[in-house]
This record gives structure tokens, C-alpha cells and sequence, in this order.
């Protein structure tokens, strides 16, 4: 080029053109993705017709269905010979579905504990609403569970007071040490919850009666039950998780081992192991008379199982970030809680989001095991109907609908995961 | 590395205090059976500047980590400000606290605006309420020049150069005694290089802060002398 004696130099820009017709839109894309050349020509001709025959076929079924009826044989009454679904079974069987045995007259307090249920997360799955709502989401467990439990108003009020007890200890004795501090912490509250809430509790109802139905959880099943599992194991599985997940990496020895021992067992064995152990193994081991609440010991079983999965999925997102950033906050001054708290959790946390919410849909799943300890979970109660005379030989119909709604469940997990990916991308934290 | 550093800066043109900063006396270090550093002995008066140069690998990084306990040391001591480093936590949080640092990969912390990586430190290890951190932090952003980035979120907004003059203001705003630079510009493009070591120039021309540069680049070494 530099031999030549004029160069050019262009003044004005092109104007935009657009680009060509065949290179825009659906038909650059259905030229790029579906007529490619003659193989996937092919392919495409061949799905389509597979769908449409799928769609023939189903598509009656379930439009077709019955929805009034009361028992398998009126259904096919009804519908003399046709093919359809007989989601009658659904309509008749409908809250003991959801509800199992739990009182009809008392239902209105699950399904307030559920409503509040999305008040209380609400604050923490969107910045948007407004952060004072973040102490009804740390009530929220005590109050759901006398919702859902009954009996006096000064149980769950004296557990909530046993932290409180903790943090007070916490607060006093920082001056002692940590392990002093931490001992006491943790000793205090659980000495009161062993020996002081009993008698404090029958002492306040004595005083001020404040008592609603109790109901007990042998009555309880259906979705109910899957949901209480679920959401208590959800809520309990990624603080706990956290810890160990720090516990893996501390560098005291002590602390290390216990965490790569729970890991390494839990992950071991199969979560059904776990359920026996906890509907009949417990038991034996308890001092004879206490009565361990059953649903309680399943919610401890699935968030210990849920929780050494958690360790690992956000031990990976430890692993992740780099060693500078540790660095750069020990440089700063700040002592271990804090650089976990605001530099190392907030990053290793996003990296993980997608491992956390796989462990939760597993997690969600998974509680439906519940039914070979004789918990009657949706799976327990579609059985229940089925052994009925009036269902008999019914299952598509039932099945499909446990399907669904758990999809339901899943899918808005997956959704949100997704969405908090995206609004962590854009605003980087 | 057995030499002692090298002072690059003449003494006369720098305001140094017969206080002594730094003191290591006979230290040593070991990674497993690798013994990286071996009987260092180094004086730092306040207000000293130093550049420590040397080939890659010779333990000028590990030396100066050695100086806040981002590494321990095996033998001998080394005492910053009156402090001896030493397992006691204590004590390495009050050293912490007297000295900054820079590192070679700025180690911003990417899920923060420039702002918030400022205002951290102040706010949850020195208690300053939020407002009062923000000001101080706006005050050392403009010194470093970058005030308009302030609410801007770091790793991929900022080029390396404002990232670094970045965690120079970050450590700034600490006020630090001391401040250690590890490879400061070594990541950074060349055209990126001269806008941090003015930074560090403006620095070392307006106070008593002792400053100490680990770099195995001739051109950190070179403006600082007559810095």
C-alpha cells in the first residue's frame, strides 16, 4: 500500500441498509433450524407428524373427561365406550388430596399458614419489598407451626424465646473467647428447651390460657404434608449447608473432620435408610415415653440428607472464587464472619444457584418417600383411593395430577432460580 | 531471597523520621521444605519508600506478604509500628488496620460498586456510619481521579488501570501508616502503567506514608526514585 502514490480516504459513511429478507426472522430461522438441507428436512417432516399423532390421540382423553361422577363405574357409564378421563376422582377426592385427615372445620389454618407462607419468603426472594418484612419471614416459622400443630400460643413463643436466650448469651459473653462464647450459645438455649420450656409452658397456660385446636400429625397428609417437609428442609438445608461447607474448609482439625464424616455419611446412605432410622430406629434409642413427633423426625431425616448435599454443591462455589478475594478482605481487616458474610457467601452463593435450587426440586421430590413410612403424602392417599371400591383400577388420572402439581412447585423453583441468575448478572452482586 | 533490598530511593530527597516502621529481624520462611525467604533483615523508618525488585521467584511477593501475616513466617520476627506479628490475632488485626495493600490482580470485589468496595472496610471494621464512609470514600476516589465511576460495579466496567487506582483509594481510605504494593502494575497494559504510578507518585509526594513496592519492572522502579 505505501508505494502508492494517492491514497483514499473516504468522508462520508454509507447510510445503514437492512439487512436481506432471507437472512431476518422466522424465515432465517426456520431455513437455519428446521430446512437446513434435506436430513433435517426430514427430521422436521417426521417430529411434526409424531406430535400431531401424539396430540390425536391424547387430546381426546383429556378433553373428553368426566368430571362429574362418584365412582369409576359411573364415569364409564357416562362416557358408554369413549375414550376419556375420569378426572372426577380428583374433584371427589379433592381436599383429602390436599389435606389428608386434617379437620375440615380447621383447614382455614393451613391454608393461612400457606398464604402467609408467600408473605414471609416474599422479603427474601425480592429486593423489591420493603426489608422490614424480613422479621415477619423470622417469625413466620414459629407461627406456622402453631398454626398448623395447634395447642397453646406459649410453645412455639418459648422456642422463639430460647433464641433470644442464645443471643443475649452471645452478646454477654463475647468477652469470654469464642469457644466460651459459642458453648454458651449454644448450651444455654438448648438446656432451656430441654428443661425449663415444659414447665414455663404449662405455667403460662395456666396463667393466660391462649390455646387453638391441636391437631395431631398422624392427621395430617396430601399436599400438606409435602409442602410442610419441603419447605421445612428447604429453610433449614442451606444455612446448615453453609456451615458445613465452611466446616470442610476451617483449618481446625476438630471441626473439619465432623464436617467431612456428616458429609461423607449422609451422602452414603439412601435417604429411604435415613426415613426407617427415623420412623422406627429412633425410637429405641429415645428415652422411653418421649413422644418425638414423627413429622418432625422426617423433616430432621430430609434436611440432614438435603444439607450434605448443600455443603457440596456451595463447597464447589468456595472453590470457585479466587484466593485474591480472601486476601483482599483479610488485607482489609475484616475478621472471618464478616469477609464470609459480605465477600466470600454473596459470590460463592451466586456461583452455586444452580446447584442450590437442583438440591431444592430434589429435596421437594424426595418428600414424597415419605409414604413408605405410612405418612400419607399425595402418593399415600392416591394409593388410599385407589384401594377403594368406588376407584378401583383407577391411576392415570391421579398420578397425572400429583405429576402436575409438583411440576408446578418445580418449575416455579426453576423459574426463579433463572430470574435471580439473570438480576445477579446484570447487577453484579 | 538472601540480598536485603535494594533502596532504590535516595534518603535526602524523602521526609524520614528516625521512627522506625518496620523492623524484621532474621526472618525466615519455608513453604514445606522450600526455604523462600532466609535471614532478612530490613529497617523501615516512617515515611521510607522503597522499591524491592528482583527475577521472578526470588520471594520479594512472599516478603512483603510476610509483612501484614497474609503469609506467616517460621523464624525471627518482624514488628510493624511497635506490633509483633505473631499467631495473636490481636495483634494481626491491629497491624492490619495501620497498613494497606495493593495486589497485582486489584482483587476488587466484583459483586460490589466501586463505591461499596470503598465504603466496606470503614463501615464494618471502624463502625463509620454509612453516609460519613461514602463521603470519605468520594474524597479518595477523586484524589485517585475516578469519582465519576463511583457507583459503577468493578470488574468488567473498569479498565485494569482505574481497577487498580481503584484499590489504591480502597486501602487509602483506611488512612493507612503503610502501604505495600505487590507487582502493583505488573498486570496492567503498558499504556495503563503510567496512570497507576502517578497515582503512587502523587502519593509518595504528599505525606509521611511509608510506602513499599515489590515490582520486577524497571519502570516502577525508575519515576520512584525521584519520587
Amino acid at each position: 500500500m505505501s508505494d502508492q502514490a494517492t491514497s483514499f480516504v473516504r468522508n462520508d459513511m454509507l447510510p445503514p441498509k437492512e439487512p436481506p429478507s432471507s437472512q431476518v426472522g422466522v424465515v432465517k430461522w426456520a431455513r437455519e433450524n428446521l430446512f437446513g438441507g434435506w436430513l433435517s428436512t426430514v427430521l422436521t417432516l417426521l417430529s411434526i407428524a409424531a406430535i400431531v399423532y401424539i396430540v390425536w390421540h391424547l387430546f381426546p382423553w383429556f378433553a373428553n373427561g368426566v368430571w362429574n361422577a362418584d365412582s369409576l363405574t359411573q364415569c364409564r357409564e357416562i362416557l358408554n365406550g369413549a375414550t376419556g378421563a375420569c378426572w372426577a376422582v380428583i374433584r371427589v377426592n379433592w381436599l383429602q388430596l390436599v389435606f389428608g385427615f386434617y379437620p375440615p372445620e380447621l383447614y382455614w389454618r393451613p391454608i393461612l399458614a400457606f398464604v402467609l407462607l408467600f408473605v414471609a419468603i416474599a422479603p427474601v426472594l425480592f429486593p423489591s419489598v420493603p426489608r422490614k418484612l424480613l422479621w415477619f419471614s423470622g417469625l413466620y416459622p414459629f407461627l406456622a407451626v402453631w398454626l398448623l400443630w395447634g395447642g397453646t400460643v406459649w410453645a412455639p413463643v418459648l422456642t422463639l424465646a430460647g433464641f433470644v436466650l442464645g443471643y443475649l448469651v452471645l452478646m454477654a459473653a463475647g468477652s469470654l473467647g469464642t469457644v466460651i462464647a459459642t458453648g454458651l450459645t449454644i448450651a444455654v438455649p438448648v438446656l432451656f428447651w430441654l428443661f425449663a420450656l415444659g414447665p414455663l409452658d404449662d405455667f403460662l397456660q395456666g396463667v393466660i390460657p391462649l390455646e387453638i385446636e391441636p391437631v395431631a400429625s398422624r392427621d395430617f397428609g396430601g399436599f400438606m404434608i409435602s409442602v410442610v417437609i419441603g419447605v421445612a428442609g428447604i429453610a433449614l438445608s442451606l444455612p446448615l449447608g453453609i456451615l458445613f461447607a465452611l466446616g470442610r474448609q476451617s483449618t481446625m482439625p476438630i471441626i473439619k473432620w465432623i464436617s467431612v464424616v456428616f458429609i461423607e455419611f449422609i451422602r452414603g446412605v439412601p435417604l429411604i435408610t435415613l426415613l426407617f432410622t427415623a420412623s422406627l430406629l429412633l425410637n429405641y434409642f429415645l428415652p422411653p415415653g418421649t413422644n418425638f413427633d414423627l413429622i418432625l423426625r422426617v423433616i430432621i431425616m430430609v434436611t440432614l440428607f438435603a444439607t450434605a448435599y448443600m455443603a457440596e454443591v456451595i463447597r464447589g462455589g468456595l472453590a470457585a472464587l479466587p484466593k485474591g478475594q480472601y486476601e483482599a478482605a483479610d488485607a482489609l481487616g475484616l475478621d472471618y464472619w464478616k469477609a464470609q458474610r459480605l465477600i466470600i457467601m454473596p459470590q460463592a452463593l451466586k456461583i452455586s444457584i444452580p446447584g442450590i435450587v437442583n438440591t431444592f426440586i430434589g429435596l421437594f421430590k424426595d418428600t414424597t418417600l415419605v409414604v413408605f413410612i405410612g405418612i400419607l403424602d399425595p402418593i399415600g392417599r392416591a394409593s388410599a383411593i385407589r384401594a377403594t371400591s368406588d376407584w378401583q383400577g383407577i391411576y392415570w388420572e391421579l398420578f397425572l395430577f400429583i405429576g402436575a402439581v409438583f411440576w408446578i412447585f418445580c418449575f416455579s423453583m426453576s423459574r426463579y432460580s433463572m430470574h435471580l441468575e439473570r438480576r445477579l448478572k446484570t447487577d453484579h452482586r | 531471597m538472601e540480598a536485603i533490598a535494594e533502596r532504590a530511593i535516595d534518603r535526602s530527597q524523602m521526609q524520614v523520621s528516625d521512627e522506625i516502621a518496620i523492623q524484621i529481624s532474621q526472618m525466615n520462611k519455608w513453604y514445606g521444605q522450600f526455604h523462600v525467604l532466609r535471614d532478612i533483615d530490613l529497617t523501615v523508618h516512617r515515611g521510607e519508600r522503597i522499591v524491592i525488585a528482583g527475577p521472578s521467584g526470588s520471594g520479594k511477593s512472599t516478603l512483603i506478604r510476610c509483612i501484614n501475616r497474609l503469609e506467616e513466617h517460621q523464624a525471627g520476627k518482624i514488628v510493624v509500628d511497635g506490633t509483633e506479628l505473631s499467631s495473636d490475632l490481636k495483634n494481626i488485626d491491629k497491624v492490619r488496620s495501620e497498613v494497606g495493600m495493593v495486589f497485582q490482580h486489584f482483587n476488587l470485589f466484583p459483586h460490589l460498586t466501586i463505591l461499596e468496595n470503598c465504603t466496606l472496610a470503614p463501615i464494618w471494621v471502624r463502625k463509620i456510619p454509612r453516609k460519613e464512609a461514602e463521603e470519605t470514600a468520594m474524597h479518595f476516589l477523586e484524589k485517585v481521579k475516578i469519582p465519576e465511576q463511583a457507583n459503577k460495579v468493578s470488574a468488567d466496567q473498569l479498565s485494569g488501570g482505574q481497577q487498580q487506582r481503584v484499590a489504591i483509594a480502597r486501602s487509602l481510605i483506611r488512612k493507612p501508616q503503610t502501604m505495600l504494593f505487590d507487582e502493583p502494575t505488573s498486570a496492567l497494559d503498558p499504556e495503563m502503567i503510567k496512570e497507576v504510578l502517578d497515582t503512587m507518585i502523587q502519593l509518595a509526594e504528599e505525606g509521611m506514608m511509608t510506602m513499599l513496592c515489590v515490582t520486577h519492572e524497571v519502570s516502577c522502579a525508575g519515576p520512584s526514585r525521584t519520587g
